[in-house]
């Protein structure tokens, strides 16, 4: 049991496998190409909303907003597109001042207000949603320039654009997150703040900057599932949030900050993607899925919780 | 001799890689204080855990009496009579104190209601017993750190305890708190209580144990009564080596005016003024809670100040946050350096370099490089005894984790005055004398050091200079030729 805590994001690749053989048995589709690069399409925009919400994480927050934010940022561009005429270089940029604006709120709601991120994240989320609703009056919009399918629903030879982006953004996240200063700030502020702090380091700034970036990549992400659907819906993030938070902490990433690598996250991301997937392939309702999905992060959450106790079993050990 | 109460037989306890406890016999006599010393990682904290069956021994038995306690659980063996009072506290803050007292095993009367007032009376009488005066209905959040120790042991004598062990039980506290501590042990053996304790301070040992085990690298080196021995030679089994308790001798050479704090307020403190030199070693002194903790955190931007001027080298200074001190050159080794000093789940060079790091990056990159050579000078120029330089700080005994966190600044070559609280606090006996030849170091090398201590003899054989603090204010400044233990107790317990 220490053993398979201790090399965590080895026994996600290897429950990955397990999953893999259990839906291949289950359904004759599944374990196609086809099939296989549906499923990294599909979890594309988790993926880089993963890396985003596992650097709050690691500083010891969460964003419970991610999911609303995809909505909101995609009606947002679709009106922008479809309705005001902008052309998509425009579009883009109004997503991606959007989601910086809702990352400051965030970030100043949690750094400088000092509201626990769980529940100001909770409220930004309602205030999004609802936005999204509003804009939209709950109706879809389409009607973007052609060209606008082409980034999330095109390839690159066989590999879709989408996921050379996630490639991107992963490679990107372990580069800051191992070789910069900021990146050992962002682990040091989730171990511990106040000595941190007494360092001399500026550790609002850095809480503060792990949120902007969580919602920049949310604004990534909401523009690739845009040109996938090629259709605003104000329904397009809900739940997101819950995806994305499971694959962190099944990741590894320790909930309380500190800890975390990204190399676990993307084989949480996987798991919860093939899950999805392959439960849809062998029929299982939507509901039956909202169910695993709840198990799924509690049980990664206990996982997490006995380790941090295994750890702590070790430390009295030593200290004889 | 007496039948003794309990007794350990041939007791062993290995963890991977090290022998904890290997084969130890000993025995404890009813009413007696039996005080267990030895350095960081001589076993005691195991031995205490495996008479209290937090853990288990691989081999041999521990007998109360004629039963065998490791197969008890520990809730099994408290019921015995075997209660231990840990450094860290088990009090409810925001309690009562005759509420912490009935923790668990509150009085009813008619089968629902608490008896409060039995409760309260109980509690008195048991503080009266031990000769301390607490009112029992206050909460023990306004308690002097002191006086929740005192507390925590009527707690455990509450529960009819026929064997108490003392975990460094004064490493918090105050010379005259001791002296109240001291009296409450006396006043349990009299009773006819065992004492197990466990302490560094070889004062209190010599005033309080009747008799000593040493211990030493998981082995126990003698059993020794206390009349037959005096400290050189306890300190000699210790370390298995000679040592010199007196403090190092450095050469002074006290320059010019480095730091100047002129009316600081704030943070609960009150008009403060001293002065610091270059060379200099300036010795905080006081009660714990006297404002001495206080003062530093608003001098080094940790808190807020409400007024008050601070000058570096002539130059008035605005410290607004800890990044300014740092860039200032000020350096804080803080009292509870696993909460505030460290970061104990990361590395020995992560923690190192965590002060310095922007100085390693290039374009943006951390040069690993040169992180590794300054965490390996620190390393060696410090005596930071690892294997290697990713071992975790909570892996380190105290001395070292303090090595390490002193090893932050050093790297960090913008230091020039160092702060710091309590600096050998809960550090055994060899690794102290190492930090104090270190102060020294740094002193001769012209830095400029400020240092709380609660610890009387480390005050007055450290310090060039002494500024004593009562209940948040200056209570008196002692220059080196007027240093006097007598004078200081004088100034810190406020009298007039």
């Amino acid at each position: 049991m220490r053993k398979i805590l201790k090399y965590q994001t080895l026994s996600i690749y290897i429950a990955l496998i397990i999953i893999v053989i259990i839906f291949s048995c289950m359904s004759k589709t599944f374990l196609t190409l086809n099939n296989f690069l549906t499923i990294l399409r599909q979890i594309t925009p988790m993926g880089i909303m993963a890396v985003g919400a596992m650097f709050v994480m690691l500083t010891g927050g969460v964003d419970l907003s991610v999911g609303s934010e995809v909505s909101l940022i995609g009606i947002v561009m679709a009106i922008c597109m479809a309705q005001k005429g902008m052309g998509i270089p425009t579009a883009v940029l109004v997503a991606i001042v959007l989601g910086l604006a809702m990352g400051v709120l965030n970030a100043v709601l949690v750094v400088q207000v000092k509201i626990p991120p769980m529940i100001a994240t909770l409220g930004t989320s309602w205030i999004y949603k609802g936005l999204s609703y509003t804009l939209c009056e709950g109706l879809p919009i389409s009607g973007f320039p052609k060209v606008f399918s082409g980034f999330g629903q095109g390839s690159i030879g066989i590999i879709p654009i989408p996921i050379i982006a996630f490639i991107i953004v992963v490679l990107l996240g372990a580069f800051v997150l191992n070789y910069t200063a900021f990146g050992r700030y962002i682990y040091s502020v989730g171990s511990n703040s106040e000595a941190t702090r007494l360092a001399g380091i500026n550790i609002k700034k850095v809480s503060f900057s792990a949120y902007i970036i969580c919602a920049l990549l949310t604004a990534l992400a909401a523009i690739i599932t845009l040109s996938r659907v090629n259709s605003g819906q104000p329904s397009t993030g809900i739940g997101q949030e819950m995806n994305v938070l499971t694959a962190v902490i099944l990741g590894g990433t320790r909930f309380t900050g500190g800890d975390g690598k990204i190399s676990g996250v993307v084989a949480g991301v996987l798991v919860i993607g093939v899950l999805s997937n392959g439960l849809v392939m062998i029929g299982a309702g939507d509901y039956l899925q909202t169910i695993i999905k709840g198990a799924i992060l509690i049980f990664a959450l206990s996982i997490n919780t006995l380790r941090e106790k295994i750890a702590a079993d070790n430390k009295i050990a030593q200290k004889v | 001799m007496d039948e003794c109460i309990l007794q350990l037989k041939n007791v062993t306890k290995t963890y991977p890689g090290v022998v904890a406890v290997d084969h130890v016999n000993l025995d404890f006599n009813p009413g007696e204080v039996h005080a267990l010393v030895g350095e960081n990682g001589a076993g005691k904290s195991t031995i205490i855990k495996m008479i209290s069956g937090a853990i288990k021994p691989d081999e041999g038995e521990i007998l109360l009496g004629q039963s065998d306690l490791t197969r008890h659980s520990p809730h099994e063996i408290r019921k015995r009579g075997v209660e231990v009072v840990y450094q860290e506290f088990n009090l409810v803050q925001d309690l009562a104190v005759y509420e912490n007292i009935f923790l668990g095993c509150s009085l009813r009367k008619h089968g629902v209601l608490l008896d409060v007032k039995e409760m309260v009376r109980r509690s008195k009488e048991l503080f009266d017993s031990l000769g301390i005066q607490i009112d029992p209905e206050k909460k023990v959040s306004e308690l002097s750190i002191a006086y929740m120790q005192f507390v925590e042991i009527a707690k455990a004598i509450s529960k009819n305890a026929r064997v108490l062990i003392m975990d460094e039980p004064t490493a918090t506290l105050t010379d005259k708190d001791v002296g109240i501590l001291l009296d409450i042990v006396r006043q349990l053996r009299e009773q006819g209580i065992t004492i197990i304790y466990v302490s560094h301070r070889m004062e209190e040992i010599f005033l309080l144990a009747d008799r000593i085990t040493v211990m030493r690298d998981g082995e126990k080196i003698i059993t020794l009564f206390k009349a037959d021995t005096n400290r050189k030679e306890l300190i000699h089994y210790m370390v298995g080596r000679e040592l010199n308790e007196t403090y190092p001798v450095r050469d002074h050479k006290i320059g010019d005016e480095v730091l100047r704090v002129e009316n600081l307020s704030g943070n609960g403190v009150k008009d403060i003024s001293f002065s610091l030199h270059r060379g200099e070693i300036l010795g905080f002194g006081g009660l714990v809670g006297s404002g001495r903790t206080e003062t530093m955190e608003v001098l080094y931007g940790a808190v807020k100040k409400s007024s008050g001027k601070v000058f570096l080298s002539g130059q008035e200074v605005d410290i607004r946050n800890p990044r300014k001190a740092v860039k200032k050159g000020l350096a804080f080794v803080p009292e509870d350096r696993k909460a505030l000093g460290l970061i104990m789940d990361k590395s020995i060079k992560n923690n190192i370099s965590l002060a310095s790091l922007r100085k390693y990056e290039k374009a943006l990159v951390i040069n690993d490089k040169k992180e590794k050579a300054v965490a390996k000078k620190q390393i060696s120029d410090l005596k930071i005894k690892t294997p290697h330089m990713d071992q975790l700080a909570k892996n380190l005994s105290g001395g070292n984790q303090q090595k390490v966190v002193l090893g932050k600044w050093l790297a960090n070559e913008g230091s020039e005055i160092f702060i710091f609280d309590e600096p050998t606090r809960g550090i055994d006996v060899g690794a102290k004398h190492e930090i104090y030849l270190l102060m020294n170091q740094l002193a001769e090398a012209g830095k400029s050091i400020i240092m709380i201590s609660s610890e009387m003899e480390e005050l007055i054989g450290m310090s060039d200079r002494i500024i004593v603090l009562c209940e948040n204010e200056m209570a008196g400044e002692l220059c080196k030729d007027e240093i006097d233990k007598n004078l200081i107790l004088h100034l810190a317990s406020g009298e007039k």
